[in-house]
């Protein structure tokens, strides 16, 4: 209590900047007193007053004495150090432009990442009392049956979706949706992004709308012409915000959809990738572009293609919502014998699904590890920029110190500058992150529908971040120069004299260190970036083990149209015969999925083996699918065709990763296994692995079943590869298609195209670490030359000696590289061995999509790239150094 | 130099206890009479370096243990006068009380004497 009065009545006279005139008053009659009563005892009257002063002791330290009581001392101090520094600062703007930049451009980075994965993976989505809004995935344990997945296996099927909807207890409302692309017109389609969504969709999200309304039950039933919403960007870019639009209809995969609503100009949806139409669920049968056995999706138990949120009624937690879903989702699982739905309920982020956020973690840190980079070669920049000033500051600084300022006096005053600096350079780092988050969601190419619908804007966490980068970077700098400039040694380089001050060796090994620590954090940071670009690169180039290029994917109405299996089979039989015979065709078969983007999950298990069920992949295709898409058989034989009607085990080609699965120690070929209960497959060859579920992300154990032998054709797609020109041979397939049976339609679509929309986010991030490291090397060559100038101007004597002596210039600037040179390759060569162990960590996780963690190019063009820009850097320097005249130098001297 | 200091400086926190003891028997003061009294009392305690009292006075009163105004002094000039509050009252009743045990307990120590403890 009685401390808190004193500290507020100092606090008030600290801000009322209040002054002693109480205390000179007080003294000067005290001293007429003291003297008033020596000259009654008898005293002469000067004598007293004499005798009084002296009592009364040194005036100048009790005043000194009284000030510091009166107000806050370490406060007064403070401020006059920053009205000192920022006098300093602003004499030398060279100097404080480039430290702020520096520290701007490795905090702003550091920020942005962080806002990015705060906006993605921690902000609620920008909905409606998104507080509430719960994600909903499941996964399975034990015995998994057959399961179709379209998306993620984490996924739902719509009767599982139903069952939650209809009889949970902890929700205000459960939607459904499933991302999906269209092709928008009839003749010369465009690719547009588009959601089926579950009939509440809406009035779970908000229920507002630009114009129109939302879906309502006619719209829902199975029967009913589809509905559409558009988004309010579609809406925009396609009717000019027309209010007539309503009624309007869209010819979507060459289906009629009715438009009956707008969505409001704020709402994005809950996935990154904002949709231009919506279509309710019930459409999917007409719409979704791959089937699994059935078009009737809405019926089909166990595929996974359904992603589900909904609103928790208010007091209702996460946990209870889990475990009432898990007692629905085991009455599911009772039609699965031996299967355990595990419900997964996460906040709703736009990154939710349990896949995503086990892949989203690694990408984070690795992308947190490569700014925390930046933020170190922004310090040592900063570092070596401070240390530099301080050589040049050390007349200034041994003055003060001989006047009597103390070591800590000048500590302090010097770590205020360094602060005063680092908070400039914080809110440069501010501006920084706003002006490249905003960068990154709007300008970076390659989103059809717009800007990610990310709020980017600072909120407490991501100041808070910057503001700890800040401290964090302006500590790391700051405190060695500071250290070093003040240190024991100042006085001995008072009498030296200001030209050696800056020569301490100490002093030199400090920047040598940093100079070392920059260029292998920079090599380091250039190899990664090099390795993650080059892995993501190659995602989009050769990755998925199958040919994607000249490859056209042809879809038909079959199930439509009444055909069975047989009938299917048959159809396919023709027209591949026809389609082969072209003259440009380099093959054509059928498959059941969209290898790179859909896979059948199915469970296996090995006659005779007292193993449990396992989850693989299986892909149904025709026999000649490997050589039309370009697939080698490793070991064994293809299908032949005569295993047909063999009546024995089924053939089956394996993946390689399959066969290390199962058979580790065996030759695989000849070997069975039972794929589901009841199908017995016999391994006939074995086939190398490729990314049939996701592309960049080579598959697990997958097995190739002939689609004759499960009565999937009618939904089965067909690849025809084109050699040469192939716009003949596209614009002949309906023609052919119509002399088979004129009844059914076919779309053709180019492979490539299909694939390259889930390449975006691949590429994006290429180029987003392609920056970062791009960054970093700016960063280091500014370090590096200007420690190297800094070094070769303190040498300007010597050099000027060597040259009077009559050494040649030649000789003297072999002489200053080739220390710098020293130094850049201690550092290059640490950098890239420290980079090797980084990549082989990053390649145990799968981050480098395949390449090589001492991967030739990216290593030798790192080493290449930056010794160049290093020596090139240092040349400047070393020239002009050499270039001075040495009797004008000497004199100077 | 060493040996002033040694003579001169009040042990930390001995001079706010005089003072509130000084204003608490004789009064509302002014800082020169609190300083002819302190030294009266304490002999040569306070007989130099009267003015490292003033610093002392502000505490006090920034504490709230005394309040001050401007007065008239005995020959008739403008004075601070320097009063005890309630709250230092109390303060100076707690801390007559811990010197009070301080130096009985310390005392006995100095009786101490070998057989004591034996």
């Amino acid at each position: 209590m009685r401390i808190l009065r004193r500290f507020l009545a100092r606090a008030a006279n600290f801000v009322t900047q209040r002054d002693d005139l109480r205390l000179r008053e007080e003294m000067e009659e005290h001293l007429r007193e003291q003297a008033t009563e020596y000259v009654r005892a008898g005293m002469p009257r000067d004598e007293a007053r004499r005798q009084a002063v002296l009592k009364f002791g040194a005036v100048e330290s009790v005043r000194e004495k009284y000030h510091a009581e009166q107000g806050l001392p370490l406060l007064e101090e403070l401020a006059r150090d920053i009205r000192f520094a920022s006098r300093l600062l602003s004499r030398s703007p060279g100097f404080t432009i480039a430290a702020v930049i520096t520290l701007g451009l490795g905090v702003g980075v550091n920020a942005s990442v962080f806002s990015l994965i705060y906006a993605m993976g921690i902000r609620y989505l920008p909905v409606k009392d998104s507080a509430s809004l719960v994600s909903i995935y499941q996964q399975y344990r034990g015995q998994v049956h057959a399961r179709g997945v379209y998306g993620s296996p984490y996924y739902l099927s719509y009767p599982e979706y139903a069952n939650y909807r209809d009889r949970n207890s902890t929700f205000s409302g459960l939607a459904a949706y499933a991302e999906t692309g269209f092709a928008l017109g009839g003749t010369d389609p465009q690719p547009v992004s588009g959601q089926l969504v579950s009939c509440n969709y809406f009035s779970v999200l908000g229920d507002e709308f630009s114009v129109g309304r939302g879906f309502n039950s006619d719209d829902c039933r199975a029967s009913a012409a589809p509905a559409a919403i558009l988004s309010y960007r579609f809406w925009r870019s396609h009717y000019g915000e027309s209010r007539s639009v309503i009624g309007n209809t869209l010819t979507l995969n060459g289906q009629t959809v009715t438009v009956t609503g707008v969505a409001p100009a704020g709402f994005s949806g809950t996935e990154l990738q904002v949709p231009d139409v919506w279509v309710p669920v019930t459409a999917a049968p007409q719409l979704l572009p791959i089937t699994f056995g059935s078009r009737d999706w809405l019926a089909l138990g166990n595929v996974s293609w359904l992603q589900v949120i909904g609103h928790l009624k208010p007091g209702i937690s996460r946990r209870a919502a889990q475990s009432e879903l898990s007692v629905l989702a085991r009455q599911m699982d009772a039609i699965y014998p031996g299967r355990q739905t595990v419900v997964i309920i996460n906040a709703g982020s736009f990154v939710n699904n349990p896949e995503e956020r086990a892949d989203g973690l690694w990408i984070g840190v690795a992308v947190f590890m490569l700014g925390a980079l930046v933020l170190t070669m922004a310090c040592t920049n900063l570092a070596n920029l401070l240390l530099s000033r301080g050589a040049r500051r050390q007349p200034e600084l041994v003055t003060r110190l001989a006047l009597g300022a103390t070591r800590r006096r000048l500590l302090t005053q010097l770590l205020t500058e360094n602060m005063l600096l680092s908070a400039l350079g914080g809110l440069a780092g501010v501006a920084v992150m706003l002006w490249l988050t905003h960068v990154i969601a709007h300008v970076l190419p390659g989103m059809p529908s717009g800007p990610l619908p990310l709020d980017l804007t600072p909120n407490f966490a991501t100041l808070l971040f910057a503001l700890v980068a800040t401290l964090t970077a302006a500590l790391l700098s700051g405190v060695a120069p500071a250290l070093q400039a003040t240190g024991p040694n100042l006085l001995t380089a008072l009498k030296e004299g200001g030209a050696a001050a800056g020569h301490g060796r100490r002093r030199a090994r400090l920047r040598d260190l940093l100079v070392i620590a920059q260029v292998a954090g920079c090599a380091l940071l250039l190899v990664l970036a090099g390795l993650l670009a080059r892995g993501l690169r190659r995602t989009e180039i050769i990755a998925p083990g199958f040919a994607t290029q000249s490859v056209y994917v042809l879809s038909f109405d079959l199930s439509e149209r009444g055909y069975d299996g047989t009938r299917a089979l048959e159809f396919e039989r023709k027209l591949r015969e026809r389609l082969g015979a072209f003259s440009g065709t380099g093959g054509v078969a059928t498959s059941t999925v969209l290898p790179g983007i859909s896979a059948d999950l199915t469970g296996v298990t090995i006659p005779g083996r007292d193993q449990p069920e396992e989850e693989v992949l299986a892909n149904y295709v025709s026999a000649d699918y490997f050589r039309t898409m370009e697939i080698p058989i490793l070991r064994g034989h293809g299908f032949t065709g005569e295993e047909f009607h063999a009546g024995g085990p089924l053939p089956a080609l394996v993946s390689t990763a399959m066969a290390q699965r199962f058979w580790p120690a065996e030759n695989p070929l000849g070997k069975e296994f039972l794929a589901g209960k009841n199908r017995r497959y016999q391994v006939l060859g074995i086939v190398p692995n490729v990314s049939t579920l996701h592309l960049g992300q080579e598959d697990g154990p997958l097995f190739y079943g002939l689609i004759a032998d499960t009565g999937a054709a009618a939904d089965a797609k067909m690849f025809l590869r084109v050699n040469g020109d192939a716009s003949s041979a596209v614009s002949a397939i309906p023609a052919v298609v119509r002399q088979i049976d004129p009844n059914v339609t076919v779309t053709t679509e180019s492979y490539q195209q299909i694939l390259s929309e889930q390449l975006q986010p691949a590429r994006r991030g290429a180029i987003l670490v392609s920056a970062l490291g791009l960054l970093a090397l700016v960063l280091a060559v500014v370090g590096v030359t200007g420690v190297v100038s800094l070094a070769t101007s303190q040498r300007v004597r010597e050099i000027c000696i060597r040259i009077a002596f009559g050494a040649r210039r030649h000789d003297v600037l072999v002489l200053l590289l080739s220390q710098g040179v020293k130094l850049v390759a201690i550092g290059l060569v640490a950098g890239l061995a420290l980079a090797a162990g980084s990549a082989v960590l990053l390649a145990s996780n799968g981050l480098l999509f395949g390449v090589s963690p001492i991967d030739p190019v990216v290593f030798l063009g790192t080493a290449s790239l930056f010794f160049c820009s290093a020596v090139s850097s240092m040349l400047f320097p070393a020239l002009r150094a050499i270039r001075v005249d040495p009797v004008v130098a000497l004199r100077y001297e | 130099m060493k040996d002033m200091r040694q003579r001169t400086d009040v042990p930390h926190g001995t001079l706010g206890l005089m003072v509130l003891k000084t204003l608490d028997v004789l009064g509302p003061l002014n800082g020169y009479a609190i300083a002819r009294r302190i030294e009266q009392i304490s002999g040569d305690l306070l007989a130099v370096n009267q003015g490292t009292l003033y610093p002392v006075l502000l505490k006090l009163e920034q504490e709230g243990a005394i309040e001050s105004e401007w007065g008239t002094s005995e020959n008739n000039r403008r004075a601070r006068f320097y009063r005890m509050s309630r709250a230092g009252r109390k303060l100076l009743q707690a801390e007559t009380r811990d010197w009070e045990q301080t130096t009985a307990m310390l005392g006995r120590f100095f009786e101490l004497t070998a057989e004591d403890l034996t």
